[in-house]
C-alpha cells in the first residue's frame, strides 16, 4: 500500500514538475514595451518599440538615464521587424502592457489593415490601448520625444487622451477593441482615429535638457481626429467638427460649450450629461436620419450681465445654446457627407438594426447614399444649476 | 490469571499466564470495546510487576515491600511509632514527600495517632500485641481509628497492595497497623502548583482573565464555578496510563451529542500509553484522521471558552498536568473564533471576524499569488505597478520564487529563534531579523522590497488567526502553494485551493462534519459564523452539534427587543 501511493507520488510529481515553468518568465527578463510606432519606408514596415527601462523608473537606482529606451527595427512585416527587434533589444518585447500604438500619417494613408492583423492575432496584445495617427511627424519621433510629469512618453500619451476624452469633448481616445470592432463593421461604418502631434520644437524636445525647463520648447498634443475610410485615412477634422462628432457619437461625458448672449459677451456651459439618439426613417421612400442630442447642463461661467435668477433668461440660453450647438453639429455632418462620404457616425447601422431588410437594398450604393442622406438634427439644452453664485460679477 | 466477564448476557471466561499480565487483558477487553472496565489495574508499574495480592499481615514486611518496589526512593517517606489508642502496637504513616500537607499530617494523623484516644477508653488495656487479635478485632481497631481519632475529611480503607500503591503515589498518607492486613488512606494533597493566572496564550481586552492551570481539579472546579448546574457531568475516564495521568471528560448531560460523547469515551479507552504529559498526545491518539494539516480538536487555556463550548454541545476534555483543555467535535469555523467575540460590541466582533478570513487568505495565499503574477501573469497587474515592481526586482539574482522561499524561510527561523530565547536575547533576535529581512536584504539587492512587504503582510496575518494551531497549518499549506503558483501560475493556485476545499469538506471532527455549518450548509448556525449577531438573536445552539436540546433562550427576550406581541 505504501510502496504503490510513494510510487504514484513519485511519478505525479515527475509528470507534474517537468512540464512546468514552460512560459515563466521572471519580470527582470521582460522587455515592458508601452509604446509601439509604425513607419512607413518604402516597401517596408519601420517599427520601432519604447521600451521602459526600470532602473530608471524606481528613484533609488535613477542615475540620469533616460527612462524608456527606443528599438527599432525594418521588415516587411510586422511581426518579422518584431522579432528582429530582439536582435537590438536586451530583453524579450513583452506586448501586453501596450498602452498606446501610433501609426504614422503616411503609413495611415497606405492603410492600416495589415497593422492591425498582427496585433489582434497575437494572444499577447491586449485591446485596450489607444490607437493614433501621428500627424506631421514620424511616429518614431513621437515616441522619443522627453515629457514632463508622465515621464515614459507612451503612458503620458495614454493618459492625456483617457482624462482629455473625459472632460472636454473634442478630444477622443479610440482604443485598439473599438478600431477592430468598427473596422469589422458590415454596415458601412468608416472608423476615426486621434491625432497627436508635437507643437514647438521637434528636435529640442528629444533632448533631455528639455526636461529641465519649466516651459519645455515643445510638446506633444492632440490634434484632431483623422477619417479613415475602410482602413485608409482620408482626411481630418478639427476642433468644431470633433466636437459634433462627439456629441453625435455619444462620447461627451463631461464638457464645456460657449455661446454668445445678446448683451455681447460669451455664457459657457458645464455639460454634465448628453446623449444623444439616432433614428432612421423612410419619408417618401428614401431613407433619413433623424438625431436628437439630450444635454444637461449648468452654468459654468457668464459674461453677461443679464439675471440668472430670471427663468425666461435660463430659457433663452437654452435655447440659444441649443441652435448653436444644432448649428454646428448640422456643418459637421454636411461637411463629412460632402467632403469626405464616410459614414462615421453609423447612420448606416441604425438602418442595419432597425431595418435590415431595406438595408440590404440600401447596402450596395450606402456611400452614395450617405452623401447626400437627410440628416434632421435636434437639440435639447437643460440648465439645472448657476454653480455656486446666482448672478454674473460683472452686473 | 484467570477471569470472567459478562458482555451482552454472555459470559466469556478467559485465562493467561500471570506473566502475560493485564496487558493480555487489556488487549483483549480492548478488541470487545469495554475497555471501561478491563483497565481498572491500570496503576501496573512500568516494569509490569503483579500486585494484585492483599497486604502482608506484618507491619515490617510492608515497609519492606513497598520500599523494595521504589527501590528505596528517598521521597518515600516512613515514620513508624506506637499506637496510643491501642498500647504499643506498631503502626507506620507512609507518604511521598511533597505530595502531601507536612503539617496537616504532623497534627491530623500522627499526633492523634500517637496521643489521642477513644473516648469509650482503650479497648486494648493489655495491650496485647496485634498479631494475636482475631480479624474481628482488627476490624474494630480499624473503625475506632476511623470513627473517633483521625479528623481526615477523605479516609478509606486499603486491602491489596494495587490500591496502596495507588494511594501512596496520588498525595495520600497511608497508616499501616502491624498486624493488619488492611491499611488506611487519609487524602491530604498538597504541593506547590502554579496559581491561577491570566492566560498568556489567549489574552483578551475584555472577559475574565483567570486560566487553567496544570491541577485537573483546579481545571473542572472552574468550569463547575462556571456552570452550576447538575446537568454538568465531569467523568473521570479510565484509561492505560502507566504515569497514572488523570483525564476527565466533562459535557452538558442532555445536551452534548450522545454519539460524540460515546466517541469520545470509546476512543480514550483504546489509548494505551506509558506516559501523557501534555493534551497534544491525546489529541494525536485519538482524531480521526491521521494526515491532515488541520486541527480537528480545539483547545485553550480558558475556563470560558470551554463553558461556553460545553454550552454549545461540545464535549471537553481534561488532561492533568496541562492547562490546555480541548474540546469537541471542532468545526472550521471554530477556529476563527475568539472569546473576545463575545465581550465586543457584536458589530465590531462581525467586522473582526471578517477580517480574520481574509487574513487566512492572505496568510495562505499571498506569496504564491505574488509568484504567479509576476512570473506567470503580469498582464494582470496595472502597468503602472508592473513597471513599479519591474524596477524593484532589477538587479535581483533570484527568481521569484526563490526569493519568496528565502524570505519566509528566513521569517520561520527568527520566528522559531524568537520563541525559545529568553526576552532580552529575544530583543537581539528581532533586530537583527529587522536589519536581516527588512532592509540589508533590499539594500544588497538580493531581494526585493516589494517581496519583504509581502513576507511582511504574510506573516502579520498568519498572527492575526485567533488559534495558533489554524496558524501552523496555515505555515505549512503555504510552501506548498508558492511552488505550485512557481510550477503553474494561478492556475496551480486555483488547483490547489480546490483541492484543499475537497480535503476540508472530507474531514470530520468525532462524526461531525469538519465544515459544517457550511458545507453541510446550516441557515441557523450563519448566525455566528462569519458574523457574529447580537445575543438576543441567539437562539439555537449549533444545530449539528446538539440535535435535540437546540432552545439557547426563551423568545420573550427577542419578542421584547422586536417589540412582537408575546407568543402563547
Amino acid at each position: 500500500m505504501w510502496k504503490r501511493r510513494g510510487l504514484i507520488l513519485v511519478c505525479l510529481a515527475c509528470v507534474l514538475l517537468s512540464t512546468g515553468c514552460w512560459n515563466r518568465r521572471e519580470l527582470n527578463t521582460l522587455g515592458i514595451s508601452v509604446g509601439l510606432g509604425i513607419d512607413r519606408s518604402k516597401e517596408m514596415y519601420n517599427v520601432s518599440v519604447q521600451i521602459v527601462n526600470p532602473t530608471q523608473t524606481s528613484s533609488k537606482s535613477a542615475d540620469n538615464q533616460a527612462h524608456v529606451a527606443l528599438y527599432q527595427q525594418k521588415s516587411k512585416t510586422i511581426m518579422e521587424a518584431m522579432r528582429r527587434v530582439t536582435s537590438v533589444s536586451p530583453r524579450t518585447i513583452y506586448l501586453s502592457h501596450l498602452r498606446i500604438l501610433v501609426i504614422s500619417e503616411e503609413q495611415a494613408r497606405d492603410g492600416i489593415k495589415e497593422v492591425l492583423d498582427y496585433l489582434s492575432r497575437d494572444h499577447e496584445v491586449r485591446a485596450d490601448f489607444f490607437v493614433i495617427v501621428s500627424r506631421g511627424v514620424k511616429a518614431s519621433e513621437l515616441l522619443s520625444v522627453f515629457t514632463q510629469i508622465d515621464t515614459i512618453p507612451a503612458i503620458r500619451m495614454y493618459n492625456m487622451l483617457e482624462l482629455s476624452s473625459k472632460f472636454w469633448a473634442p478630444t477622443i481616445g479610440i482604443r485598439m477593441d473599438t478600431l477592430l470592432k468598427e473596422q469589422g463593421n458590415k454596415a458601412g461604418r468608416s472608423s476615426v482615429l486621434s491625432g497627436i502631434g508635437i507643437k514647438g520644437d521637434k528636435e529640442e524636445i528629444k533632448k533631455d535638457v528639455a526636461l529641465k525647463r519649466i516651459n519645455p520648447p515643445g510638446r506633444l498634443y492632440f490634434s484632431g481626429i483623422a477619417v479613415m475610410k475602410n482602413d485608409k485615412l482620408i482626411g481630418w477634422l478639427e476642433e468644431n467638427d470633433n466636437e459634433s462628432y462627439s456629441y453625435l457619437v455619444n462620447k461627451v461625458k463631461f464638457s464645456s460649450f460657449e455661446f454668445p448672449c445678446e448683451q455681447g459677451g460669451n455664457v459657457v456651459l458645464e455639460i454634465m450629461k448628453s446623449r444623444a439618439k439616432l433614428k432612421g426613417s423612410f419619408p417618401n421612400g428614401e431613407p433619413a436620419i433623424q438625431a436628437e442630442v439630450n444635454i444637461k447642463a449648468d452654468i459654468g461661467e457668464t459674461h453677461c450681465p443679464e439675471n440668472l435668477l430670471d427663468e425666461q433668461t435660463i430659457k433663452k440660453y437654452e435655447e440659444a445654446a441649443g441652435e448653436k450647438l444644432k448649428a454646428q453639429l448640422e456643418e459637421t455632418v454636411k461637411m463629412v457627407q460632402r467632403e469626405y462620404q464616410a459614414d462615421i457616425f453609423g447612420f448606416g447601422e441604425v438602418f442595419y438594426r432597425r431595418y435590415p431588410k431595406q438595408w440590404r437594398k440600401l447596402e450596395a450604393d450606402w456611400e452614395e447614399r450617405f452623401r447626400t442622406l437627410p440628416v434632421d438634427i435636434k437639440v435639447k439644452i437643460k440648465i439645472n444649476q448657476l454653480g455656486t453664485v446666482n448672478e454674473a460679477l460683472n452686473k | 490469571m484467570y477471569g470472567q466477564l459478562k458482555l451482552n448476557g454472555i459470559n466469556l471466561f478467559f485465562s493467561f499466564w500471570d506473566a502475560a499480565g493485564d496487558r493480555v487483558l487489556c488487549m483483549v477487553l480492548k478488541r470487545l470495546e469495554i475497555i471501561g472496565a478491563g483497565c481498572s489495574g491500570r496503576r501496573r508499574t512500568m516494569t509490569e510487576a503483579k500486585d494484585q495480592k492483599a497486604l502482608y499481615g506484618s507491619l515490617k514486611r510492608n515497609v519492606q515491600w513497598i520500599s523494595d518496589l521504589m527501590g528505596g526512593s528517598e521521597d518515600l517517606s516512613v515514620r513508624q511509632f506506637q499506637l496510643h489508642a491501642a498500647g504499643r502496637i506498631e503502626a507506620a504513616v507512609l507518604f511521598i514527600d511533597g505530595l502531601i500537607e507536612t503539617e496537616l499530617v504532623q497534627a491530623h494523623v500522627i499526633l492523634p495517632l500517637m496521643t489521642g484516644h477513644s473516648k469509650e477508653g482503650n479497648p486494648y488495656p493489655d495491650a496485647l500485641p496485634m498479631r494475636k487479635l482475631a480479624p474481628f478485632d482488627q476490624g474494630s481497631l480499624l473503625r475506632m481509628l476511623k470513627e473517633t481519632i483521625l479528623p481526615v475529611g477523605t479516609l478509606s480503607s486499603i486491602a491489596d497492595q494495587t490500591a496502596f500503591i495507588d494511594k501512596l503515589l496520588s498525595g495520600n498518607v497511608v497508616i499501616v497497623i502491624d498486624g493488619s492486613t488492611e491499611a488506611l488512606a487519609a487524602e491530604l494533597k498538597g504541593w506547590d502548583e502554579r496559581t491561577v493566572q491570566e492566560p498568556s496564550s489567549e489574552a483578551v481586552v475584555r472577559g475574565p482573565r483567570e486560566g487553567f492551570t496544570e491541577n485537573i481539579r483546579t481545571n473542572t472546579a472552574m468550569l463547575r464555578r462556571k456552570i452550576k448546574n447538575p446537568d454538568l457531568w465531569v467523568i473521570n475516564q479510565p484509561i492505560c496510563v502507566r504515569s497514572g495521568t488523570k483525564v476527565s471528560i466533562a459535557y452538558l448531560q442532555g445536551t452534548a451529542l450522545e454519539q460524540v460523547v460515546d466517541e469520545v469515551k470509546k476512543r480514550l479507552g483504546h489509548i494505551d500509553i506509558d506516559g501523557l504529559l501534555e493534551s497534544n498526545q491525546v489529541e494525536e491518539l485519538i482524531r480521526e484522521v491521521r494526515y491532515t494539516p488541520f486541527p480537528t480538536i480545539a483547545n485553550t487555556e480558558r475556563p470560558d471558552v470551554v463553558a461556553a463550548a460545553v454550552l454549545e454541545g461540545r464535549v471537553a476534555i481534561f488532561v492533568d498536568g496541562t492547562p490546555f483543555v480541548m474540546m469537541v467535535p471542532a468545526v472550521f469555523t471554530q477556529f476563527f473564533q475568539s472569546a473576545e467575540d463575545y465581550y465586543q460590541p457584536w458589530d465590531m466582533s462581525s467586522l473582526i471576524r471578517m477580517l480574520r478570513y481574509v487574513c487566512f487568505v492572505i496568510a495562505l495565499l499571498a506569496p504564491s499569488i505574488y509568484i504567479a503574477f509576476t512570473t506567470f501573469h503580469q498582464e494582470m497587474l496595472p502597468t503602472i505597478l508592473l513597471i513599479s515592481i519591474a524596477s524593484q526586482r532589477e538587479g535581483v539574482p533570484f527568481p521569484a520564487f526563490i526569493e519568496a522561499l528565502a524570505m519566509e524561510i528566513t521569517f520561520e527561523i527568527l520566528r522559531e529563534a524568537g520563541i525559545r530565547m529568553p526576552k532580552t536575547v529575544g530583543q537581539a533576535v528581532s533586530i537583527v531579523g529587522t536589519l536581516v529581512i527588512g532592509q540589508a536584504a533590499v539594500e544588497a539587492g538580493i531581494v526585493s522590497a516589494a517581496m519583504v512587504i509581502v513576507v511582511a503582510i504574510t506573516a502579520i496575518s498568519s498572527f492575526v488567526l485567533p488559534s495558533f494551531s489554524l496558524s501552523i497549518s496555515v505555515r505549512m499549506l503555504r510552501f506548498i502553494f508558492m511552488a505550485l503558483a512557481a510550477s503553474f501560475g494561478l492556475l496551480g493556485i486555483t488547483v490547489g485551493v480546490f483541492a484543499l476545499m475537497l480535503h476540508l469538506c472530507s474531514l470530520k471532527s468525532f462524526t461531525i462534519p469538519y465544515m459544517s455549518p457550511l458545507a453541510p450548509y446550516q441557515n441557523s448556525d450563519q448566525k455566528d459564523t462569519f458574523i457574529r449577531l447580537p445575543a438576543w438573536m441567539m437562539m439555537k445552539r449549533p444545530r449539528l452539534l446538539t440535535q435535540r436540546n437546540l432552545t439557547r433562550q426563551s423568545r420573550a427576550v427577542m419578542d421584547e427587543k422586536l417589540k412582537r406581541p408575546p407568543r402563547r
